[in-house]
């Protein structure tokens, strides 16, 4: 948390808001679970497909697809 | 300097172990290991991502629900949802809720869960385990499906 107060001339500091940093909230895909590649995804509406990446892979769990069984 | 990127290292990666959530949210994969604080006058809905192997996330009452309750679904509102939940009221009468065949909805129910309760979920990649931690008998339930 930082805060930008400002030194006013007659040497007091007027308080402002503080301003809060931005947060960096995602989990590094470095840290996701290992999975075996490629692999089949299925779902539930959409086309099955095949993803080659641990990125590809993630960003179809996070469509809703699922790891197709026996892949 | 070299004190500062050690410090910002650190606090992304612990700022990356916990979110405090004030209102609706639909986690991701990225989410994967992170605790979820539940805090806000006006309860509401947290949806999990599609289930895959490994993947896991806790979620603490922070903020006892007392207007409405918080929930915790699966992304398709089917029954993923399988696991018990633990209770410190050993002279309730019944016992505390659990699922095996599977369920839709984890719910920290109004005026009956209170702060420090938890869920904790974790993914075999077909479906999503948990096991939860209440004060009160029948504060967390899972339902549905």
């Amino acid at each position: 948390m930082a805060s930008k107060n400002k030194l006013l001339g007659s040497g007091k500091v007027e308080e402002k808001e503080e301003v809060k940093e931005e947060v960096k909230t995602k989990t590094p895909i470095s840290e996701l679970p290992d999975v075996a590649l490629p692999t089949w995804m299925r779902h539930e509406t959409m086309k099955s497909k095949i993803v080659v990446t641990k990125e590809e892979y993630y960003s179809a769990v996070d469509e809703g697809f699922i790891q197709a069984p026996g892949a | 300097m070299y004190e500062d990127r050690l410090y910002e290292n650190a606090k992304e990666k612990y700022n990356s172990a916990a979110k405090v959530l004030t209102a609706a949210y639909v986690a991701k994969a990225s989410d994967h290991g992170k605790t979820f604080f539940l805090n806000a006058t006006t309860e509401f809905e947290v949806k999990l991502p599609a289930p895959s192997l490994g993947l896991a996330m806790s979620f603490i009452v922070k903020a006892a629900p007392s207007g409405a309750n918080y929930t915790v679904v699966t992304h398709n509102m089917t029954g993923l949802i399988k696991g018990g939940i633990y209770s410190c009221d050993l002279n309730a009468s019944n016992d505390s809720d659990f699922e095996t065949s599977g369920g839709d909805t984890v719910t920290f129910v109004a005026s009956a869960a209170v702060a420090g309760d938890r869920v904790d979920f974790i993914s075999d990649g077909t479906y999503w385990y948990v096991r939860g931690f209440c004060t009160v008998y029948n504060a967390i339930t899972i339902t549905g499906s």
